[in-house]
Protein backbone atom coordinates (compact mmCIF):
# COMPACT_ATOMS: atom_id res chain seq x y z
CA UNK A 1 0.00 0.00 0.00
CA UNK A 2 2.73 2.15 0.94
CA UNK A 3 4.45 1.29 -2.01
CA UNK A 4 1.65 2.80 -4.24
CA UNK A 5 2.61 6.18 -2.56
CA UNK A 6 6.11 5.92 -3.56
CA UNK A 7 5.92 4.80 -6.81
CA UNK A 8 3.29 7.82 -7.83
CA UNK A 9 5.99 9.75 -5.88
CA UNK A 10 8.45 8.63 -8.51
CA UNK A 11 6.28 9.78 -11.58
CA UNK A 12 5.80 12.94 -9.87
CA UNK A 13 9.51 13.78 -10.09
CA UNK A 14 9.71 12.42 -13.55
CA UNK A 15 7.10 15.04 -14.63
CA UNK A 16 8.89 17.42 -12.75
CA UNK A 17 12.03 17.15 -14.07
CA UNK A 18 9.98 16.76 -17.66
CA UNK A 19 9.05 20.40 -17.01
CA UNK A 20 12.74 21.80 -16.03
CA UNK A 21 13.63 20.34 -19.30
CA UNK A 22 11.10 21.83 -21.16
CA UNK A 23 11.26 25.64 -19.45
CA UNK A 24 14.83 25.25 -20.45
CA UNK A 25 13.94 24.42 -24.27
CA UNK A 26 11.28 27.05 -24.27
CA UNK A 27 13.51 29.67 -22.53
CA UNK A 28 16.24 28.99 -25.33
CA UNK A 29 13.60 29.36 -28.64
CA UNK A 30 15.55 32.50 -29.83
CA UNK A 31 19.01 31.45 -29.18
CA UNK A 32 21.01 31.21 -32.04
CA UNK A 33 22.17 27.40 -32.76
CA UNK A 34 20.32 25.89 -29.59
CA UNK A 35 19.64 22.33 -29.57
CA UNK A 36 16.95 20.99 -27.91
CA UNK A 37 16.97 18.35 -24.88
CA UNK A 38 14.69 15.62 -24.46
CA UNK A 39 14.33 13.85 -20.89
CA UNK A 40 13.35 10.43 -21.20
CA UNK A 41 12.30 7.90 -19.06
CA UNK A 42 12.25 4.28 -17.74
CA UNK A 43 10.51 1.79 -15.40
CA UNK A 44 12.39 0.68 -12.40
CA UNK A 45 12.83 -2.90 -11.45
CA UNK A 46 9.79 -5.03 -10.54
CA UNK A 47 9.52 -6.83 -7.33
CA UNK A 48 7.56 -10.06 -7.35
CA UNK A 49 4.12 -11.09 -5.77
CA UNK A 50 3.58 -14.40 -6.88
CA UNK A 51 5.86 -16.35 -9.28
CA UNK A 52 5.05 -17.57 -12.18
CA UNK A 53 5.59 -21.49 -12.22
CA UNK A 54 4.94 -22.40 -8.67
CA UNK A 55 2.28 -24.64 -6.93
CA UNK A 56 -0.97 -23.48 -5.82
CA UNK A 57 -3.10 -25.15 -2.94
CA UNK A 58 -5.28 -26.79 -5.18
CA UNK A 59 -2.22 -28.40 -6.66
CA UNK A 60 -1.92 -27.04 -9.73
CA UNK A 61 0.56 -24.15 -11.36
CA UNK A 62 0.37 -20.65 -11.71
CA UNK A 63 0.66 -20.03 -15.18
CA UNK A 64 1.59 -16.55 -15.23
CA UNK A 65 2.74 -14.47 -12.38
CA UNK A 66 2.69 -10.97 -10.91
CA UNK A 67 5.24 -8.66 -10.49
CA UNK A 68 4.44 -5.24 -9.27
CA UNK A 69 7.25 -2.12 -10.69
CA UNK A 70 8.42 0.48 -9.08
CA UNK A 71 7.63 3.10 -10.66
CA UNK A 72 9.50 5.78 -13.09
CA UNK A 73 13.21 7.39 -13.32
CA UNK A 74 15.00 9.82 -15.45
CA UNK A 75 17.77 7.21 -17.74
CA UNK A 76 18.66 10.54 -19.98
CA UNK A 77 18.35 13.79 -21.11
CA UNK A 78 19.24 13.36 -24.46
CA UNK A 79 20.26 16.13 -26.58
CA UNK A 80 18.59 16.67 -30.19
CA UNK A 81 20.73 17.72 -32.92
CA UNK A 82 18.27 17.94 -35.45
CA UNK A 83 18.77 21.21 -37.57
CA UNK A 84 17.41 24.25 -36.58
CA UNK A 85 15.91 26.61 -39.17
CA UNK A 86 18.83 28.89 -41.17
CA UNK A 87 17.71 32.40 -41.25
CA UNK A 88 19.97 34.95 -43.92
CA UNK A 89 21.31 37.92 -41.94
CA UNK A 90 23.59 38.94 -45.51
CA UNK A 91 26.10 39.37 -42.82
CA UNK A 92 29.69 38.46 -44.01
CA UNK A 93 30.59 36.61 -41.15
CA UNK A 94 27.19 34.70 -40.23
CA UNK A 95 27.93 31.29 -40.95
CA UNK A 96 25.75 28.18 -40.65
CA UNK A 97 26.54 24.94 -40.99
CA UNK A 98 24.04 22.90 -43.26
CA UNK A 99 24.43 19.07 -42.07
CA UNK A 100 26.70 17.73 -39.03
CA UNK A 101 29.55 19.07 -37.71
CA UNK A 102 31.02 22.12 -35.24
CA UNK A 103 33.02 24.85 -35.33
CA UNK A 104 35.51 24.58 -33.03
CA UNK A 105 36.91 27.71 -30.95
CA UNK A 106 39.67 28.12 -27.70
CA UNK A 107 37.04 29.33 -24.93
CA UNK A 108 39.42 31.83 -23.06
CA UNK A 109 37.51 31.78 -19.48
CA UNK A 110 37.12 28.12 -19.72
CA UNK A 111 40.93 27.44 -19.40
CA UNK A 112 41.47 28.08 -23.14
CA UNK A 113 40.16 24.24 -23.38
CA UNK A 114 38.96 23.73 -27.23
CA UNK A 115 34.94 23.55 -27.04
CA UNK A 116 32.41 23.21 -30.08
CA UNK A 117 29.74 25.07 -30.87
CA UNK A 118 27.24 26.03 -33.76
CA UNK A 119 26.55 29.40 -33.32
CA UNK A 120 28.06 30.62 -36.14
CA UNK A 121 27.70 34.50 -35.87
CA UNK A 122 31.48 35.68 -35.80
CA UNK A 123 33.44 38.95 -36.01
CA UNK A 124 36.85 40.52 -36.27
CA UNK A 125 38.16 41.44 -33.01
CA UNK A 126 41.08 44.25 -33.08
CA UNK A 127 43.77 41.96 -34.12
CA UNK A 128 41.54 41.28 -37.02
CA UNK A 129 40.95 37.48 -36.57
CA UNK A 130 37.77 35.71 -36.53
CA UNK A 131 36.08 35.53 -33.32
CA UNK A 132 32.66 34.52 -31.88
CA UNK A 133 30.19 36.57 -29.76
CA UNK A 134 31.99 36.09 -27.13
CA UNK A 135 35.50 36.95 -28.21
CA UNK A 136 37.01 33.56 -29.04
CA UNK A 137 38.93 32.71 -31.75
CA UNK A 138 37.95 30.39 -34.37
CA UNK A 139 40.22 27.38 -35.22
CA UNK A 140 42.23 27.02 -37.06
CA UNK A 141 43.05 30.84 -36.48
CA UNK A 142 42.45 33.47 -39.33
CA UNK A 143 43.42 36.70 -39.44
CA UNK A 144 41.62 38.86 -42.08
CA UNK A 145 44.11 41.63 -43.31
CA UNK A 146 42.96 45.28 -42.51
CA UNK A 147 42.14 46.65 -45.77
CA UNK A 148 39.95 43.68 -46.99
CA UNK A 149 37.10 45.83 -47.95
CA UNK A 150 34.80 42.09 -48.92
CA UNK A 151 35.24 38.39 -47.35
CA UNK A 152 33.90 35.53 -48.96
CA UNK A 153 33.76 32.33 -47.69
CA UNK A 154 32.63 29.33 -50.05
CA UNK A 155 30.39 26.44 -49.38
CA UNK A 156 33.64 24.07 -48.23
CA UNK A 157 34.84 26.71 -45.75
CA UNK A 158 37.53 28.24 -47.95
CA UNK A 159 37.85 31.94 -47.18
CA UNK A 160 39.20 34.23 -49.45
CA UNK A 161 39.39 38.05 -48.54
CA UNK A 162 39.61 40.64 -51.46
CA UNK A 163 39.96 44.24 -51.41
CA UNK A 164 38.20 47.43 -53.25
CA UNK A 165 40.14 46.36 -56.41
CA UNK A 166 38.91 42.40 -56.29
CA UNK A 167 42.69 41.55 -55.67
CA UNK A 168 42.68 38.66 -53.20
CA UNK A 169 44.76 40.02 -50.02
CA UNK A 170 45.05 36.35 -48.27
CA UNK A 171 43.15 32.65 -48.06
CA UNK A 172 42.63 30.66 -45.65
CA UNK A 173 40.58 27.57 -44.27
CA UNK A 174 37.55 27.18 -41.84
CA UNK A 175 37.40 22.90 -41.14
CA UNK A 176 34.35 21.53 -39.42
CA UNK A 177 34.63 18.81 -36.75
CA UNK A 178 31.94 15.97 -36.19
CA UNK A 179 32.00 13.23 -33.37
CA UNK A 180 30.88 9.74 -33.41
CA UNK A 181 27.94 10.16 -30.77
CA UNK A 182 27.22 14.06 -30.75
CA UNK A 183 24.61 13.08 -28.36
CA UNK A 184 27.26 12.54 -25.71
CA UNK A 185 28.71 15.71 -25.99
CA UNK A 186 28.55 18.08 -22.48
CA UNK A 187 26.64 21.16 -22.81
CA UNK A 188 28.67 23.65 -20.82
CA UNK A 189 26.83 26.76 -21.50
CA UNK A 190 26.87 29.85 -24.00
CA UNK A 191 26.10 27.76 -26.73
CA UNK A 192 29.78 25.61 -26.30
CA UNK A 193 30.07 21.78 -25.80
CA UNK A 194 33.15 19.45 -24.76
CA UNK A 195 34.21 16.22 -25.97
CA UNK A 196 33.73 13.58 -23.34
CA UNK A 197 34.16 9.66 -23.27
CA UNK A 198 30.61 8.98 -24.83
CA UNK A 199 31.04 11.77 -27.82
CA UNK A 200 34.26 10.04 -28.87
CA UNK A 201 36.78 12.65 -30.11
CA UNK A 202 36.29 15.52 -32.62
CA UNK A 203 37.20 14.82 -36.22
CA UNK A 204 38.44 17.68 -38.14
CA UNK A 205 37.21 17.36 -41.79
CA UNK A 206 36.49 20.12 -44.87
CA UNK A 207 33.25 21.24 -45.43
CA UNK A 208 31.02 19.22 -47.59
CA UNK A 209 33.41 15.98 -47.69
CA UNK A 210 31.84 12.87 -46.33
CA UNK A 211 29.70 13.68 -43.78
CA UNK A 212 30.58 17.12 -42.75
CA UNK A 213 28.06 19.24 -43.50
CA UNK A 214 28.24 22.66 -45.81
CA UNK A 215 28.98 26.20 -44.77
CA UNK A 216 26.54 28.89 -45.79
CA UNK A 217 28.19 32.50 -45.41
CA UNK A 218 25.22 35.36 -45.00
CA UNK A 219 23.10 32.86 -42.49
CA UNK A 220 22.52 31.95 -38.80
CA UNK A 221 21.31 28.77 -37.38
CA UNK A 222 18.22 29.28 -35.00
CA UNK A 223 17.18 27.54 -32.50
CA UNK A 224 15.89 23.88 -33.13
CA UNK A 225 12.80 24.06 -30.18
CA UNK A 226 9.61 23.79 -31.89
CA UNK A 227 7.48 26.29 -29.74
CA UNK A 228 4.04 24.43 -30.51
CA UNK A 229 5.71 20.59 -30.02
CA UNK A 230 7.06 22.03 -26.39
CA UNK A 231 4.02 23.30 -25.38
CA UNK A 232 1.94 19.74 -25.61
CA UNK A 233 5.17 18.42 -23.87
CA UNK A 234 4.31 20.87 -20.56
CA UNK A 235 0.62 19.59 -21.19
CA UNK A 236 1.37 16.52 -21.05
CA UNK A 237 3.91 16.45 -18.65
CA UNK A 238 1.51 18.74 -15.80
CA UNK A 239 -1.52 16.32 -16.81
CA UNK A 240 0.47 13.62 -15.82
CA UNK A 241 1.67 15.50 -12.61
CA UNK A 242 -2.41 16.03 -11.66
CA UNK A 243 -2.96 12.02 -12.01
CA UNK A 244 0.14 11.24 -9.94
CA UNK A 245 -0.52 12.86 -7.06
CA UNK A 246 -4.63 11.68 -7.68
CA UNK A 247 -2.72 8.38 -6.93
CA UNK A 248 -1.21 9.14 -3.78
CA UNK A 249 -4.56 10.84 -2.86
CA UNK A 250 -5.82 6.70 -3.41
CA UNK A 251 -3.34 5.35 -1.33
CA UNK A 252 -3.80 8.03 1.82
CA UNK A 253 -7.70 7.33 1.63
CA UNK A 254 -6.98 4.28 1.70
CA UNK A 255 -5.08 3.90 4.81
CA UNK A 256 -7.36 6.43 6.02
CA UNK A 257 -10.28 3.59 5.30
CA UNK A 258 -7.42 1.01 7.15
CA UNK A 259 -7.10 3.00 9.80
CA UNK A 260 -10.73 3.32 10.11
CA UNK A 261 -11.00 -0.27 11.31
CA UNK A 262 -9.86 0.34 14.85
CA UNK A 263 -11.04 2.86 17.09
CA UNK B 1 -14.44 -16.73 14.45
CA UNK B 2 -16.03 -16.97 11.25
CA UNK B 3 -14.26 -17.33 7.59
CA UNK B 4 -15.71 -14.23 6.24
CA UNK B 5 -13.90 -11.86 8.04
CA UNK B 6 -10.26 -13.06 6.52
CA UNK B 7 -12.01 -13.14 3.19
CA UNK B 8 -12.52 -9.86 3.38
CA UNK B 9 -9.09 -8.73 4.32
CA UNK B 10 -8.07 -11.18 1.41
CA UNK B 11 -10.31 -8.69 -0.63
CA UNK B 12 -8.72 -5.72 0.92
CA UNK B 13 -5.06 -6.89 0.18
CA UNK B 14 -5.42 -8.07 -3.40
CA UNK B 15 -6.97 -4.11 -3.35
CA UNK B 16 -3.57 -2.54 -1.95
CA UNK B 17 -2.08 -4.90 -4.72
CA UNK B 18 -3.96 -3.26 -7.71
CA UNK B 19 -3.03 0.04 -6.19
CA UNK B 20 0.49 -0.70 -6.77
CA UNK B 21 0.07 -1.79 -10.00
CA UNK B 22 -2.09 1.20 -11.08
CA UNK B 23 0.42 3.93 -9.40
CA UNK B 24 3.45 1.92 -11.37
CA UNK B 25 1.25 2.35 -14.85
CA UNK B 26 0.70 6.36 -14.14
CA UNK B 27 4.24 6.53 -13.26
CA UNK B 28 4.68 5.53 -16.54
CA UNK B 29 2.74 7.17 -18.11
CA UNK B 30 5.46 9.06 -20.24
CA UNK B 31 8.03 6.43 -20.62
CA UNK B 32 8.78 5.73 -23.74
CA UNK B 33 7.65 2.19 -24.91
CA UNK B 34 6.15 1.19 -21.56
CA UNK B 35 3.23 -1.36 -21.77
CA UNK B 36 1.03 -1.04 -18.69
CA UNK B 37 0.08 -3.64 -16.47
CA UNK B 38 -3.52 -5.12 -15.61
CA UNK B 39 -4.16 -7.74 -12.56
CA UNK B 40 -7.02 -10.00 -12.35
CA UNK B 41 -8.73 -11.66 -9.50
CA UNK B 42 -10.23 -15.23 -8.89
CA UNK B 43 -12.39 -16.28 -6.49
CA UNK B 44 -10.04 -19.28 -4.57
CA UNK B 45 -11.99 -21.92 -3.48
CA UNK B 46 -10.59 -24.49 -1.08
CA UNK B 47 -12.36 -28.26 0.37
CA UNK B 48 -13.83 -27.71 3.98
CA UNK B 49 -14.69 -30.62 5.57
CA UNK B 50 -17.61 -29.98 7.64
CA UNK B 51 -18.89 -31.82 10.58
CA UNK B 52 -22.33 -31.24 9.88
CA UNK B 53 -22.47 -33.59 6.56
CA UNK B 54 -22.55 -37.14 6.10
CA UNK B 55 -19.16 -38.92 5.47
CA UNK B 56 -17.67 -38.54 2.19
CA UNK B 57 -19.45 -35.19 1.47
CA UNK B 58 -17.75 -31.77 1.40
CA UNK B 59 -18.81 -28.32 1.11
CA UNK B 60 -17.07 -25.61 -1.06
CA UNK B 61 -16.67 -22.24 0.88
CA UNK B 62 -14.98 -19.72 -1.49
CA UNK B 63 -12.61 -18.59 1.22
CA UNK B 64 -10.31 -16.12 -0.48
CA UNK B 65 -9.99 -13.71 -3.65
CA UNK B 66 -7.16 -13.58 -4.85
CA UNK B 67 -4.36 -11.85 -6.99
CA UNK B 68 -4.39 -14.66 -9.66
CA UNK B 69 -2.81 -13.10 -12.90
CA UNK B 70 -0.60 -10.53 -13.49
CA UNK B 71 -0.73 -9.51 -17.48
CA UNK B 72 1.04 -7.12 -19.61
CA UNK B 73 -1.02 -5.19 -22.23
CA UNK B 74 0.73 -4.86 -25.50
CA UNK B 75 -1.75 -2.49 -27.19
CA UNK B 76 0.04 -0.47 -29.17
CA UNK B 77 1.37 2.91 -27.44
CA UNK B 78 0.77 6.36 -29.27
CA UNK B 79 3.30 7.21 -31.45
CA UNK B 80 4.93 11.13 -30.97
CA UNK B 81 6.91 12.03 -34.54
CA UNK B 82 10.93 13.28 -33.34
CA UNK B 83 11.97 13.61 -36.01
CA UNK B 84 15.22 12.67 -34.63
CA UNK B 85 16.64 9.84 -37.20
CA UNK B 86 17.50 7.37 -34.49
CA UNK B 87 14.44 7.37 -33.10
CA UNK B 88 12.28 4.07 -34.21
CA UNK B 89 9.22 2.97 -33.30
CA UNK B 90 7.37 -0.38 -33.90
CA UNK B 91 3.68 -0.23 -35.77
CA UNK B 92 2.17 -3.43 -34.53
CA UNK B 93 3.51 -6.43 -33.36
CA UNK B 94 7.13 -7.09 -32.66
CA UNK B 95 10.52 -6.01 -30.34
CA UNK B 96 13.31 -4.97 -30.88
CA UNK B 97 16.11 -7.49 -29.18
CA UNK B 98 19.17 -5.74 -27.49
CA UNK B 99 22.22 -7.33 -26.14
CA UNK B 100 22.92 -6.69 -22.38
CA UNK B 101 25.09 -8.08 -19.90
CA UNK B 102 22.77 -10.60 -19.21
CA UNK B 103 21.61 -11.84 -22.68
CA UNK B 104 19.19 -11.21 -25.26
CA UNK B 105 16.23 -8.67 -23.59
CA UNK B 106 13.72 -6.90 -25.70
CA UNK B 107 12.26 -3.64 -25.74
CA UNK B 108 10.00 -1.18 -27.89
CA UNK B 109 11.62 1.82 -26.80
CA UNK B 110 13.28 3.13 -29.68
CA UNK B 111 15.27 6.12 -28.63
CA UNK B 112 18.51 4.61 -30.05
CA UNK B 113 22.25 6.32 -30.09
CA UNK B 114 24.99 5.36 -31.76
CA UNK B 115 27.34 4.24 -29.11
CA UNK B 116 31.51 5.94 -29.22
CA UNK B 117 32.48 2.33 -30.82
CA UNK B 118 29.72 3.16 -33.60
CA UNK B 119 27.19 0.46 -32.59
CA UNK B 120 23.60 1.50 -32.55
CA UNK B 121 22.83 1.35 -28.96
CA UNK B 122 19.76 1.52 -26.90
CA UNK B 123 19.41 4.26 -23.82
CA UNK B 124 21.77 2.22 -21.48
CA UNK B 125 24.18 1.05 -24.07
CA UNK B 126 22.90 -2.25 -24.92
CA UNK B 127 23.47 -3.22 -28.69
CA UNK B 128 20.70 -3.19 -30.52
CA UNK B 129 20.52 -6.42 -32.80
CA UNK B 130 20.13 -6.62 -36.52
CA UNK B 131 19.77 -9.84 -38.46
CA UNK B 132 23.68 -10.06 -38.16
CA UNK B 133 24.55 -9.15 -35.02
CA UNK B 134 25.75 -5.83 -33.75
CA UNK B 135 24.50 -3.19 -35.93
CA UNK B 136 27.90 -1.03 -36.68
CA UNK B 137 26.93 2.26 -38.08
CA UNK B 138 29.75 4.97 -40.22
CA UNK B 139 29.10 7.95 -39.99
CA UNK B 140 26.73 8.87 -42.19
CA UNK B 141 23.23 8.94 -43.30
CA UNK B 142 20.76 6.26 -41.66
CA UNK B 143 17.92 5.34 -43.31
CA UNK B 144 15.55 2.78 -41.97
CA UNK B 145 12.79 1.24 -44.13
CA UNK B 146 9.63 0.29 -43.04
CA UNK B 147 10.27 -3.25 -43.18
CA UNK B 148 13.92 -2.54 -40.75
CA UNK B 149 16.18 -2.86 -43.66
CA UNK B 150 19.23 -0.27 -42.49
CA UNK B 151 20.57 1.68 -45.10
CA UNK B 152 23.87 3.98 -44.64
CA UNK B 153 24.93 6.20 -47.19
CA UNK B 154 22.70 4.60 -49.88
CA UNK B 155 24.24 1.11 -49.12
CA UNK B 156 22.38 -1.48 -47.50
CA UNK B 157 24.38 -2.63 -44.19
CA UNK B 158 21.92 -5.04 -42.10
CA UNK B 159 18.47 -5.79 -40.93
CA UNK B 160 16.93 -4.60 -37.74
CA UNK B 161 15.81 -7.99 -35.75
CA UNK B 162 12.16 -8.07 -34.60
CA UNK B 163 11.10 -11.05 -32.56
CA UNK B 164 7.35 -11.13 -31.40
CA UNK B 165 6.90 -12.85 -27.87
CA UNK B 166 3.59 -13.89 -26.50
CA UNK B 167 2.15 -11.75 -23.60
CA UNK B 168 2.12 -14.64 -21.09
CA UNK B 169 5.69 -15.32 -21.41
CA UNK B 170 6.49 -11.30 -21.06
CA UNK B 171 8.29 -10.47 -17.88
CA UNK B 172 9.49 -7.23 -16.98
CA UNK B 173 13.47 -6.10 -16.23
CA UNK B 174 12.75 -2.38 -15.70
CA UNK B 175 14.81 -0.08 -17.68
CA UNK B 176 12.39 -0.78 -20.63
CA UNK B 177 13.87 -4.10 -20.90
CA UNK B 178 11.75 -7.50 -21.24
CA UNK B 179 12.82 -11.09 -20.91
CA UNK B 180 11.26 -14.32 -21.63
CA UNK B 181 9.86 -16.19 -19.26
CA UNK B 182 11.02 -20.41 -19.11
CA UNK B 183 9.03 -22.32 -21.94
CA UNK B 184 8.86 -18.75 -24.29
CA UNK B 185 10.44 -18.59 -27.87
CA UNK B 186 11.11 -15.59 -29.68
CA UNK B 187 8.73 -15.55 -32.96
CA UNK B 188 10.78 -13.85 -35.55
CA UNK B 189 8.46 -11.33 -37.12
CA UNK B 190 9.73 -11.17 -40.90
CA UNK B 191 7.92 -8.32 -42.27
CA UNK B 192 7.63 -5.66 -39.46
CA UNK B 193 6.53 -2.22 -39.77
CA UNK B 194 9.19 0.37 -38.76
CA UNK B 195 9.09 4.05 -38.10
CA UNK B 196 12.00 6.56 -38.36
CA UNK B 197 12.01 9.75 -36.08
CA UNK B 198 9.17 8.65 -34.28
CA UNK B 199 8.62 7.07 -30.71
CA UNK B 200 6.31 4.85 -29.51
CA UNK B 201 4.65 6.54 -25.90
CA UNK B 202 3.82 4.79 -22.82
CA UNK B 203 0.16 3.03 -23.59
CA UNK B 204 -0.99 3.87 -20.14
CA UNK B 205 -4.40 5.79 -20.83
CA UNK B 206 -4.90 8.50 -17.90
CA UNK B 207 -9.06 7.86 -18.10
CA UNK B 208 -9.05 4.43 -17.41
CA UNK B 209 -6.33 4.40 -14.52
CA UNK B 210 -8.21 7.16 -12.96
CA UNK B 211 -11.60 5.02 -13.18
CA UNK B 212 -8.91 1.79 -11.58
CA UNK B 213 -8.10 4.08 -8.67
CA UNK B 214 -11.88 5.19 -7.71
CA UNK B 215 -12.76 1.57 -8.46
CA UNK B 216 -10.15 0.56 -6.04
CA UNK B 217 -10.53 2.80 -3.67
CA UNK B 218 -14.26 2.17 -3.57
CA UNK B 219 -13.96 -1.46 -3.10
CA UNK B 220 -11.60 -1.34 -0.57
CA UNK B 221 -13.81 0.99 1.42
CA UNK B 222 -16.49 -2.28 1.14
CA UNK B 223 -14.17 -4.43 2.53
CA UNK B 224 -13.59 -2.15 5.49
CA UNK B 225 -17.91 -2.50 5.80
CA UNK B 226 -17.55 -6.18 5.85
CA UNK B 227 -14.41 -6.25 8.78
CA UNK B 228 -16.33 -3.80 10.50
CA UNK B 229 -19.94 -5.77 10.23
CA UNK B 230 -18.24 -8.91 11.78
CA UNK B 231 -16.04 -6.97 14.34
CA UNK B 232 -19.54 -5.06 15.32
CA UNK B 233 -21.04 -8.75 15.50
CA UNK B 234 -18.18 -10.07 17.43
CA UNK B 235 -19.02 -7.29 20.06
CA UNK B 236 -22.45 -7.82 19.97
CA UNK B 237 -21.87 -11.78 20.69
CA UNK B 238 -19.35 -11.00 23.39
CA UNK B 239 -21.52 -8.09 24.62
CA UNK B 240 -24.82 -9.95 24.54
CA UNK B 241 -24.85 -13.43 24.27
CA UNK B 242 -25.15 -14.94 28.01
CA UNK B 243 -26.49 -11.57 29.54
CA UNK B 244 -29.24 -12.47 31.61
CA UNK B 245 -32.10 -10.32 29.67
Amino acid sequence: MIRAMWTAATGMSAQQMLIDVMANNLANVNTTSFKKSRAEFEDLMYTTYKEQGSQTAAGGYVPVGIEVGMGTGPVAVSKIFTQGDYVQTKNKLDLAIEGDGFFKVIAADQDNQEVYTREGSFKLDKDGYIVNSRGDRLQPEFSVPSNTTNIVIAKNGDITCLDSSDTVLATGSISIYTFTNPAGLKAIGENYYIATDASGDAVEGVPGTDNFGTIAQGYIEMSNVDAVEEMINMIAGQRAYEINSKAIKTADSMLQVANNLVR
Amino acid sequence: MDQGIYTAAAGAIGMEARLNIISNNIANINTIGFKKDDISFEEFERLLDTYTLAEGQYKRIPIDVIAEEGHIDKTQGPVRHTGNPLDLAIIGKGFFVVKTPKGMRYTRAGNFHISLDGLLVDINGNAVQGEGGDIALEQGKVIISPDGDIKENGASIDKLKIVDIPSQYLVKEGKNLFNIRKGGTPIPVHIPSISQGNLEMSNVEAVKEMVGLITTQRAYESFQKVIKTFKDTYSMSIRDIGTLA
